[in-house]
């Protein structure tokens, strides 16, 4: 965010520059102008050649070192130029160069442009660009190359039984991992640049025929409206086209596997791939789509079923646990069956603290300890590891500081955290967990089911792209139910596509 | 408006810490999970009350704290009424007490004597207090001193006795738990009589209310002795052994209890019992209302000290005669006091409700004189690993 | 939604009590005549599909009887809001809230309500399908425990009909009737916002003939487990039913647990008077329902519902016995079905009026 307000300032004064102004004629000051503009940087390389027999025919071939793809520089724009430069020995205008360079330069793609703002965005993004002398048209020969990691496991979503390629930071790949999977000529493939400062690519993938028109539409006008400068990760945009801005809960999923990709452009979403992230924004998404892993289908479907249900499950354990456990140990005291009241009482009379201010530091600890796991240098990480568990677990009991139920307690709900897929949606839970415990010491079970009716009014009034967000639940819609708590065989669920 | 939205927030939230709130931490309340009602001399506060209180530090296997004393404490105060005695309770226990887990009442012979109808009243109608818990009399004693035996295996005196009495139920049947909801039932209808289980202590001493008890070999322990027979709340009579027994025959309240009969001159057969179905049937005849009993029996053979053949099928009649004979002393104890522990009446109302009308009031009377007809039915399923006896020579 | 306003307040206090063992033949009658009464409803529908009650009253009736009789019923559905409210505090506060404060109670459902009217009627119906799996879930599960608990004694139930059918004709009318299925008289404001118009009446239907099935096997597992003097001195039967469930000295004390699902019907049902009372307001006065109209009429629910009774006793007393004949006869019955007539007459008479 800081970076929009430091920014602003300076876009001003950009604006009145970059224009559709003309190119010079003369070589020489066109690179003069590029690096100035440029602040001199010194990634931008040229190289000036010449023809031996006459003087006035100069070319000079520009790009970004790094950018650009040195190998195609020097097989297919260099060696021809100097080849045809050293060959023509007769005296050409440029009129005739510029008719002949096509041929000339053996590059796959090259674009013929006239003005500045084309000149220096081609130069930005990795192309070559060959100016000539007296002319003031530029060639673009398209030379991009990003270093770029290689296709490897994903990192936060791991199956067992699947796929084991994930998406990388950059769009062309991505798009041609979702190509090779999809080989059917409806697979569109939309592009725009968004971000005012980075230009980021953006691509939107749909099939055509299967996805809702107006939802693309949709996603395209919105996408048009995003006004900023930089777009550093899938986030931005999402943040910018959902529906409900100030909801806790996702209104898109995001995913780093193509197979997971894949299989919702085939039941008609629409993927949104930026460039730079290998988090892949599919939209609209509704609800129980964020508790379902690809991995359900990969394997039979009675495990499957039952791996769903544990999954729903642990979203309610993760948000309830704790507060359910601190209802019924300060107001309800009633519930607890006889024997564990027993035992609970005895662990409880040595502690000096609440049970609340148990609980909430507890919970508090956790996340620490969670986040500090994810930033740890590999190499003190056993280390920490243990000193988390020894000190959390044991020793606080020990130490009478806090009660091992509660350790339990807030165990169960940290583990169960961790089997749903997708990280956004156990966001939402951690967030609400909190709230929870907060209300539950106030008015016990009561408050935690008024907060569940708010909880449940809220997921229910969301909409995604115009989908109700609670859609196969409520409105209830008993063919969609076979694939949301349980699976049904996948015969019986992939039959309608068939028959298209 | 989010102005005026958070400041009722606020509003609401502070209404809830203030301590108008519901909020007790485990370690400030004090659970009672026995009571204790006792008769006392003095009149104007005719009732003593025990409160038998869990104490969580002698619980607590916590090893670096150390638990001390014992897992429970009891207390005792006199009031007027029981609620009274539960606030005043607070006057020596040093929490705020709360009834919800109360899982047993014990009641005093004495008390019982006198009138113990409406005593249950601030039990159905208090709100954390649930009334199915089962009832006892304390027999030939208190129920303070009953509330204070410490045995080995249960870790408190409630519990004991809820156990030894489930057990019982289960391998002897000579009481059945009953449930303060069915005794309130029982006492509001004209139909049945209520019967309680006795508890008494088995092997009185000094040191049955100290830890020196769990020390012993043969500790005193809770000992479930006798039913005892209310006519219209009050006690008037203990029923033992086998004529307790009867009574849960008839109800069709036990399952598994060992029958002996005599066999020869001085042998014994024992059958246990493994299924008991028994059927109540008041038939009127000529404006005169007859009891019936249909008992179905199925049992086996479990131990012999006679030399008999067993596979005589003879052996089942004589075993019949004697279930019957039983039973019918039973009705006769229960007719002489004039109290219907069976439910007998309440049968009458389900099958003949008018008449039921008429006569209700009139009822014991007319138990005390109705004609009582039985029909036993005993099947002996096998005799166990063996048929005839060993001989000895 | 409208299942769940069904079983609303009666599954909690158990109409028909007084009709002894035989209170749950009351249930079973008062659903055929809730169809009847809900046919004069759709009738009424079909005519004005698209608008409240409040709209075709003073269509048929014209401006200011029309608008008068409007105005009443809007001061009824706020009203009635407030009296179940109280119930449900009343209910929580009896049985284990016993040191919190009835305003605390209050406050909280109040903000819930608040928030659920203003996301609109259409979040709030699919949280109320939800509602609906979990309570037919829980009230299942309940049965089954008492089967399963043997706490079940059928000759509770005998001897059927000795007390006659008086008894049964007086709990059946008034209160059978007008307590769920009367109240349906709120559903002629919601209908108007259906999206399938065209299944108002067999869903309705349907929902009501569950809902007394429902109704019904409650009541005779209710008197099965508690017999029926029992039934007779409760103030919550189902409560009371709920703590003699304690099967193998672990699944017990259920009571606090039912309790605090039993809300969710108090909530469904005082959404539903509350919406009424702010569509109703809407239409009267021409207003869109803006977000001051909802705190409004939100906080004046919240504060009738503490002032319409001084105590539970007086609170019931009224329910019983002035509310229904003064109250929920006209509002129920009688208006709608002179409204029936005079829109029939009015047909008659000008065919292109309407």
């Amino acid at each position: 965010m800081r970076q929009r307000y430091l920014l602003k300032s300076s876009n001003k004064e950009k604006t009145t520059d970059c224009s559709a102004a003309p190119l010079y004629n003369d070589v020489n000051k066109n690179i003069e102008r590029l690096l100035n503009e440029l602040g001199n940087s010194s990634d931008v390389s040229f190289r000036m050649v010449e023809s031996p027999y006459q003087k006035t025919l100069k070319a000079a071939v520009i790009h970004l070192d790094g950018l650009a793809d040195e190998n195609i520089i020097n097989e297919n724009i260099m060696t021809p130029l100097i080849q045809w430069l050293k060959e023509s020995n007769q005296v050409v205008t440029v009129k005739e160069i510029e008719e002949q360079i096509p041929q000339i330069l053996t590059v796959s793609q090259l674009t013929i442009k006239k003005n500045w703002h084309e000149f220096m965005s081609a130069v930005l993004t990795g192309d070559t660009v060959i100016l000539l002398n007296g002319s003031s048209k530029i060639f673009i020969g398209n030379t991009k190359k990003l270093q770029s990691r290689a296709v490897t496991e994903p990192t936060s979503q791991t199956v067992v039984r699947g796929p084991k390629d994930s998406f990388t930071e950059n769009l062309r790949t991505n798009t041609s991992l979702i190509r090779a999977r999809i080989q059917d000529s409806n697979l569109r493939l939309d592009s725009m640049k968004i971000g005012s400062v980075t230009q980021t690519d953006i691509g939107i993938m749909y099939i055509q025929g299967n996805a809702d028109e107006r939802i693309v539409e949709e996603i395209k006008e919105r996408l048009k409206e995003i006004k900023v400068d930089g777009v550093l990760e899938s986030n931005y945009i999402e943040e910018f086209i959902r529906d409900d801005r100030t909801t806790i809960f996702p209104l898109l999923l995001n995913t780093e596997r193509p197979d997971a990709v894949v299989g919702n452009l085939l039941e008609g979403r629409i993927a949104i791939i930026v460039q730079g992230t290998p988090f892949v924004l599919i939209a609209p998404a509704i609800f129980s789509q964020f508790f379902q892993s690809p991995e359900d289908y990969y394997q039979n479907y009675y495990i499957a079923s039952f791996l769903r249900i544990l999954r729903f499950g642990s979203f309610f354990l993760s948000m309830y646990a704790s507060a359910i456990y601190l209802a019924l140990i300060t107001h309800h005291q009633g519930l607890i069956p006889n024997t564990l009241m027993v035992s609970l009482m005895a662990q409880r009379e040595r502690v000096p603290f609440p049970a609340i201010v148990e609980m909430v530091v507890m919970e508090l600890a956790f996340e620490m300890l969670r986040e500090a796991g994810i930033r740890m240098p590999r190499a003190i990480g056993p280390a920490v590891s243990i000193v988390g568990a020894l000190i959390l677990g044991q020793a606080a009991v020990e130490a009478g500081f806090v009660s091992a139920a509660v350790v339990i307690i807030v165990a169960i709900s940290a583990i169960s955290n961790f089997t749903l897929p997708s990280t956004s949606i156990v966001n939402a839970a951690r967030g609400f967990r909190f709230i929870l415990i907060l209300i539950s010491a106030f008015i016990g079970l009561y408050g935690i089911l008024l907060m569940t009716l708010c909880i449940w009014l809220h997921i229910s009034s969301l909409r995604s792209f115009g989908i109700p967000y609670f859609s196969p639940f409520a409105p209830f819609d008993f063919k969609e139910q076979k694939d949301t708590l349980v699976r049904f065989s996948l015969p019986s669920l992939l039959k309608k596509h068939q028959n298209k | 408006m989010k102005t005026y939205l958070s400041l009722l927030w606020i509003a609401a939230i502070c209404l809830c810490v203030s301590g108008c709130s519901n909020y007790r931490e485990l370690n400030q309340i004090g659970v009672i999970i026995g009571l204790g009602i006792d008769e006392n001399e003095n009149l104007e506060q005719p009732y003593k009350v025990t409160y038998q209180i869990i104490n969580p530090s002698g619980l607590s296997q916590g090893s670096s704290s150390g638990g001390q004393g014992l897992p429970v404490i009891n207390y005792t105060v006199t009031a007027k009424t029981l609620v009274e005695a539960l606030k005043k309770a607070s006057i020596v226990i040093p929490r705020e007490h709360i009834t919800s887990h109360l899982s047993l009442i014990i009641i005093g012979e004495k008390l019982a004597r006198n009138d113990l109808s409406l005593l249950f009243d601030a039990l159905d109608r208090g709100k954390q207090a649930r009334t199915s818990i089962p009832v006892f009399i304390a027999r030939d004693g208190t129920a303070e001193k009953l509330l204070g035996v410490i045995e080995p295996f249960e870790v408190t005196p409630v519990k004991s006795i809820l156990s030894t009495s489930q057990n019982n139920q289960k391998m002897y049947g000579i009481v059945s738990n009953v449930q303060a909801y069915e005794v309130i039932s029982m006492l509001l209808s004209e139909g049945k009589d209520l019967s309680l289980p006795g508890i008494s202590i088995n092997k009185p001493s000094q040191k049955a209310e100290e830890a020196g008890n769990l020390e012993n070999t043969s500790p005193s322990a809770m000992q479930v002795k006798g039913l005892a027979m209310f006519r219209k709340g009050k006690l008037v009579r203990w029923l033992d052994g086998d004529e307790a027994r009867s009574v849960q025959l008839v109800t069709s309240k036990v399952k598994s209890t060992p029958l002996v009969f005599p066999c020869g001159i001085n042998g014994n057969i024992t059958v246990t019992t493994t299924g008991i179905k028994s059927q109540i049937k008041t038939p009127i005849r000529n404006g005169q209302p007859f009891i019936h009993t249909d008992l179905n029996v199925v049992g086996e053979i479990t131990e012999t000290s006679c030399q008999k053949d067993l596979n005589n099928p003879k052996v089942l009649k004589e075993l019949e005669k004697e279930v019957q004979k039983e039973i019918t002393k039973t009705i006769r104890i229960a007719q002489k006091e004039k109290a219907d522990i069976f439910g007998f009446g309440d049968s009458l109302s389900r099958t003949n409700p008018s008449y039921w009308r008429q006569h209700e009031q009139n009822w014991e009377n007319l138990f005390s004189s109705a004609k009582v007809s039985m029909n036993v039915n005993v099947s002996i399923v096998n005799t166990g690993m063996r048929t005839n006896p060993y001989e000895v020579n | 939604m409208m299942f769940i306003f069904i079983l609303g307040s009666t599954l909690l206090l158990d109409i028909g009590k007084a009709a002894r063992q035989d209170a749950w033949i009351v249930p079973l009658l008062a659903t055929f005549f809730g169809c009847v009464l809900y046919l004069v409803y759709i009738s009424l529908y079909k005519r004005y599909p698209n608008m409240p009650l409040t709209g075709y009253l003073i269509k048929i009736w014209g401006k200011y009887v029309g608008g008068a009789i409007s105005f009443c019923y809007i001061i009824y559905f706020v009203y009635i809001a407030s009296r179940v409210l109280r119930d449900f505090e009343e209910l929580l506060i009896s049985s284990s809230y016993y040191v919190t404060s009835i305003i605390t109670l209050g406050i909280c459902m109040t903000f819930v309500l608040i928030y659920s009217i203003h996301l609109g009627i259409e979040a709030f119906a699919r949280v109320t399908c939800l509602c609906f799996v979990i309570i037919l879930l829980t009230l299942f599960i309940l049965n089954v425990l008492y089967v399963v608990g043997g706490y079940i004694k059928v000759e509770n139930l005998q001897p059927v009909l000795a007390n006659g059918w008086g008894n049964i004709g007086k709990e059946l009318v008034p209160l059978g009737i007008t307590v769920p299925f009367g109240e349906l008289i709120t559903f002629t404001m919601i209908l108007p916002y259906l999206n399938k118009k065209s299944q108002a009446a067999t869903m309705g239907l349907s929902a009501i003939i569950i809902g007394g099935m429902v109704l019904t096997i409650n009541s005779i597992i209710l008197l099965c487990v508690l017999g029926p003097e029992t039934v007779l001195r409760s103030s919550f039967p189902a409560l009371t039913a709920v703590s003699y469930i304690n099967i193998a000295s672990f699944i017990q004390r259920l009571d606090t647990f039912i309790l605090i699902l039993m809300v969710i019907l108090g909530f469904v049902k005082i959404t539903i008077y509350f919406f009424c009372a702010v569509i109703g307001a809407a239409d009267l006065f021409r207003m869109k329902p803006s977000v001051t109209n909802i705190y409004l009429i939100g906080g004046v629910i919240f504060f009738s519902s503490l002032m319409i009774a001084p105590s539970y006793q007086a609170h019931i007393n009224e329910g019983l016995k002035i509310v229904p004949y003064l109250l929920h006869l006209p509002f129920h019955i009688a208006i709608p079905i002179l409204l029936l007539i005079t829109a029939y007459i009015k047909q008659k008479i000008k065919p292109t009026l309407l």
